[in-house]
C-alpha cells in the first residue's frame, strides 16, 4: 500500500500533536478549501466548511481507520458532508457559478487523479464510460447536486438522468471492485 | 423513488442509496433519513464508506484554492485557546449567564464520576463517516449545561447546544493553574472512555460542532498546556454540569 501522509499525521493527532495537525492544514486545506468551494460556491461557506471539517478531524482523529479508506478520503467525506450542509441551508441553487461541464474541458481533466492505486483505478473506470454519463456523474459529486439539481443543470428530465446516474454509478463499483 | 425510471432499468440495490448519499445526490431530507438508517445498518454503514473509497479521488478534480488565513486562526484559537487579555464581553456573559442559571438552575455536582451519552465529533453525517457504532437514541435539542467548579453552585461556564449541530461555550472566569489547560470531555452514557470536546478559554465564546444530547454530563479537566498529551484526562475535574432541556 502507498504511503499515506494524511493518514500518518491522523494518527499523530489522536495523540494531541498539535505540530502534526498544522503539518496536516498546511498539507491538505488547499485542496480541501477547493472542494468545499466548488460545492458551496461562495468564499465564506467555503471557509466555514473547511473549518469545520478540520476542527472534527482533530477532535475525532483517533477513530480515523486506515482499513476503511485513507486520511485523503475520511477528510474529504468531513468537508463534503459539511459543505453540502451548509450550502443546502443557504439554498445552494443560487450559490454554484462554475460551469457543469469543468472536468471535461481540460485535455486530461483526470490527471489530477494519480496520487494512490484507487485514484488510478477510478480514473480507468472514469474513462471506460462514455463522456455523457461521466460528466453527469463529475458533476453531481463535484458540486454536491441531487438529482433534480443536475436534471435542471443539464434541461433533462428527472427520470432520465436518475436513470443514467444510478446505471453510471454501478458501472463504476463494477470496474473499480474489479468485475467490470 | 423509482416510480419515474423505465421499466426495469434498475435493481432495486440498497447499495445504490449509499452511493447516492455519498455522491451528495440525495436530498437534505433523504440524507437525513440515510443517516438515521446508517446507525442501525451496518450493511449501509459499511456502503457508505465503500463509496466513500471508490469516490473520493474525484475531489481531487476541484481546482486547490487557499483558505483565508482566518480559517487556521479559528482553529488555532480552539485547539490551543490564549487566555483572554482583556474581557469586553464579560458584562453580557454574565448577565447570559444569570438568565440561564435562572432558567437552568444550579446542581449540586455529584461526588461520583458519573458520565452521560454524548455524541462528539458533531454531526451523525461525519459519525457515519467514521464508522462508529452508535447506540440508537433519541436526540433532544437545544440543551443547555452550566459547569460549576467542584463543590460549589457557580457556574463558570455556559454550554449551549442547537439544533444546527453546533455547542457555543461561554466562559466567565474560570480559573486554572498557571501553565496549564483547562479541556472539556464527554463519555456516551455507559462508556468507560472519555471524549474530547474542545480545550477552553477562561473567558470569553467559543463554538464548537458538536451534538450533545440531554442528559450529558461535561466535565472540565486540568491538563498541561495545550491538552492532556494522551488523549484521555490525565488532571482533576475541576468544572462539570450536565446538559439539561434548553
Amino acid at each position: 500500500m502507498q504511503h499515506d501522509e494524511a493518514a500518518m499525521l491522523l494518527r499523530r493527532c489522536a495523540r494531541g500533536d498539535r505540530t502534526a495537525f498544522r503539518q496536516l492544514y498546511d498539507a491538505e486545506a488547499d485542496a480541501l478549501h477547493g472542494v468545499a468551494r466548488r460545492i458551496t460556491g461562495n468564499r465564506a461557506l467555503a471557509a466555514d466548511a473547511l473549518h469545520d471539517a478540520m476542527l472534527q478531524a482533530w477532535r475525532n482523529a483517533a477513530q480515523f481507520n486506515p482499513e476503511r479508506g485513507s486520511g485523503w478520503t475520511w477528510l474529504v467525506s468531513l468537508v463534503r458532508y459539511r459543505a453540502i450542509d451548509l450550502a443546502s441551508r443557504a439554498g445552494r441553487e443560487t450559490l454554484t457559478s462554475d460551469p457543469p461541464d469543468m472536468p471535461d474541458t481540460q485535455p486530461d481533466p483526470y490527471e489530477a487523479l494519480a496520487q494512490t492505486r484507487e485514484e488510478r483505478r477510478l480514473r480507468h473506470c472514469l474513462e471506460t464510460l462514455e463522456s455523457r454519463p461521466r460528466r453527469l456523474v463529475t458533476l453531481a459529486f463535484l458540486e454536491g447536486l441531487t438529482h433534480a439539481q443536475v436534471a435542471a443543470r443539464t434541461g433533462e428530465p428527472l427520470g432520465t438522468v436518475k436513470s443514467l446516474i444510478r446505471r453510471t454509478l454501478l458501472r463504476l463499483r463494477g470496474c473499480m471492485d474489479g468485475s467490470g | 423513488m423509482n416510480g419515474d425510471l423505465p421499466d426495469g432499468v434498475l435493481p432495486d440495490d440498497p447499495d445504490l442509496t449509499a452511493a447516492e448519499y455519498v455522491a451528495g445526490l440525495l436530498t437534505a431530507a433523504e440524507a437525513r433519513e440515510v443517516e438515521a438508517r446508517a446507525i442501525g445498518d451496518p450493511t449501509l454503514a459499511r456502503g457508505i464508506l465503500d463509496w466513500q473509497r471508490r469516490l473520493s479521488g474525484l475531489a481531487r478534480l476541484a481546482r486547490p484554492e487557499p483558505p483565508p488565513d482566518s480559517v487556521w486562526q479559528r482553529l488555532a484559537a480552539v485547539i490551543d485557546p490564549q487566555p483572554a487579555t482583556s474581557t469586553p464581553a464579560a458584562q453580557p456573559t454574565r448577565r447570559r449567564l444569570s438568565r440561564y442559571r435562572r432558567r437552568v438552575g444550579t446542581r449540586t455536582p455529584d461526588r461520583r464520576m458519573m458520565l452521560a451519552h454524548l455524541f462528539a465529533g458533531g454531526m451523525i453525517g461525519a459519525a457515519v463517516a467514521f464508522a462508529i457504532v452508535l447506540p440508537k437514541m433519541a436526540i433532544s435539542l437545544p440543551a443547555v449545561a452550566s459547569l460549576n467548579p467542584v463543590g460549589t453552585p457557580v457556574p463558570a461556564f455556559l454550554v449551549m447546544v442547537t439544533k444546527d449541530g453546533f455547542a457555543t461555550i461561554i466562559a466567565n472566569a474560570a480559573d486554572v493553574q498557571p501553565g496549564n489547560s483547562l479541556e472539556l470531555w464527554g463519555l456516551p452514557q455507559g462508556a468507560t472512555t472519555p471524549i474530547r470536546l474542545a480545550l477552553l478559554p477562561t473567558e470569553g465564546r467559543l463554538r464548537i460542532p458538536a451534538i450533545v444530547p440531554i442528559g450529558t454530563e461535561l466535565l472540565v479537566s486540568q491538563e498541561p498546556k495545550g491538552g492532556s498529551p494522551t488523549g484521555q484526562p490525565t488532571g482533576p475535574v475541576v468544572y462539570r454540569g450536565r446538559m439539561v432541556k434548553g
